[in-house]
């Protein structure tokens, strides 16, 4: 049975988020790159969406609650790539920053980037589960996958400080030992970057280790960039890199 | 907020994007009831239904790229984010032990509890109707899985079921639920129709 069968058979349990955690990244990865898939998921989030119309009056004060936790600053409401599967808008590029143009190789980027958000139930999962015991067996296996591609990322004084696989399948891992611990209001952003601009794939979190996550079409020569940014994300790189390293097939 | 009373679902979340709270406040007064409905029945838990709410309506305030008009509509992108988001907690050991002393203190069979819950004003006779043309075998399964948080591999437990059975069933139960919803209008007036649904107030 291939992997499009196996999940097509999943798309409805995955919809009433009745999988386990390997399921839901199977699910995940596969449907970041099939459309057929991604069509029916879609629909059956919507009959789910129905399913769940059971009303109940809220607490009268909850609104009161999370008006007092919105920030007075703007959010960052137009961020392109760092998205929910469920709901994961078509690519949409930010602009390209000096530095990224300079970096960036000539070929043009295709990135379908699905990212490990914390605020994500299904992404969380989806980053536990590579965290845990699966994320070695999934690392050695993109490794050892014909067709893989890796990427040093490098400091701009060229220390190395992160390595990244990613599988013929669109499933990348970067893991990492040697990234500093940042402010717990602030985050690791992950870059996709050409010569048209820069895609974010996704947010790493304050002190990233091991990461999985799903990309579309990439090709050698292209760059992978990590910035420093708000907790919440950036549309466009706010910063230089502070790691960036070239696709190598 | 009759500021935005003729504004569409995806006009709302544009003004998001501009840090506009009154946008959010709207989503709320329109979607906040069914969303707590839906975490107050699947966790059993008020309390923890108005943390999930809450973390949902901050959610899509810090990202509201996530809705795309074209792939559905916000009401579904806000439950079934709602809806993840209490199954985690169901899954959690303390969130188990809770429901199943709650269960235990309460003899109610599903369908009971399903009809304490009122279903939306206006679709609610329309989703029982569409729930009871599936038959036992489809409607069954879809209930534990959605309103109970349990996993298909449980359910097909519960049920003395294979795992491939209950998958199947579960698929082919929400097309046909899709079927009867989109055959009486649901799908669409959930759409497009947000006057209907609002049952949230804004203290």
């Amino acid at each position: 049975m291939s992997d499009h069968d196996r999940v097509s058979e999943l798309l409805a349990v995955y919809a009433l988020d009745a999988v386990s955690h390997d399921e839901s990244l199977l699910v995940e990865l596969h449907v970041a790159h099939c459309e057929i898939c991604q069509s029916e998921l879609d629909q059956h989030f919507e009959t789910a969406g129905a399913l769940g119309t059971v009303v109940e009056s809220p607490p009268e004060d909850l609104w009161s609650r999370i008006a007092t936790q919105l920030p007075s600053s703007e959010p960052a409401g137009a961020l392109a790539t760092v998205t929910d599967i469920r709901r994961a808008p078509r690519r949409n590029r930010a602009t390209t920053p000096e530095w990224f143009a300079a970096a960036a190789a000539a070929a043009a980027v295709v990135v379908l980037a699905v990212s490990l958000n914390s605020a994500n139930s299904n992404l969380s999962r989806m980053r536990s589960q590579a965290l845990a015991s699966g994320f070695a067996q999934s690392w050695n296996a993109a490794l050892a996958a014909p067709g893989h591609h890796s990427v040093t990322l490098r400091t701009p004084n060229g220390a190395q400080v992160a390595k990244v696989v990613i599988a013929p399948t669109g499933a990348a891992y970067l893991s990492s030992h040697a990234m500093a611990a940042l402010a717990s209001d602030r985050t690791y952003q992950l870059w996709a970057v050409s010569t048209s601009g820069a895609v974010s794939i996704g947010l790493m979190g304050s002190h990233p280790t091991n990461v999985s996550f799903a990309v579309g079409k990439l090709l050698p020569g292209e760059t992978i960039a990590v910035t420093e940014e708000p907790e919440s994300g950036s549309v466009a790189p706010s910063s230089t890199p502070v790691a960036s390293g070239v696709i190598r097939a | 907020m009759e500021k935005w009373d003729g504004a569409s679902d995806s006009e709302l979340v544009e003004g998001l994007t501009r840090a506009d709270q009154s946008c959010l406040a709207e989503i709320y007064r329109r979607h906040g009831s069914p969303a707590f409905g839906l975490a107050a029945r699947v966790t059993g838990d008020r309390s923890a239904a108005e943390d999930v709410v809450q973390e949902v309506l901050l959610a899509l305030w810090r990202r509201p790229e996530r809705f795309d008009a074209t792939r559905g509509s916000l009401r579904s992108l806000l439950l079934s984010m709602v809806h993840g988001r209490s199954v985690d907690l169901v899954r959690s050991r303390e969130a188990r032990r809770r429901r199943e002393l709650r269960d235990a203190n309460e003899s109610q069979a599903l369908s009971v509890d399903i009809d304490r819950h009122a279903w939306d004003l206006v679709v609610r006779d329309q989703v029982s109707s569409a729930l009871a043309t599936l038959s036992e075998n489809e409607r069954r399964p879809i209930e534990l899985a959605y309103f109970d948080g349990r996993t298909y591999k449980e359910v097909a437990e519960m049920l003395e079921t294979p795992e491939g059975t209950i998958k199947s069933r579960i698929r082919s139960g929400l097309k046909n639920l899709r079927a009867a919803l989109s055959d009486n209008g649901v799908l669409e007036l959930d759409v497009n129709n947000h006057e209907s649904f609002e049952e949230g107030k804004l203290s």
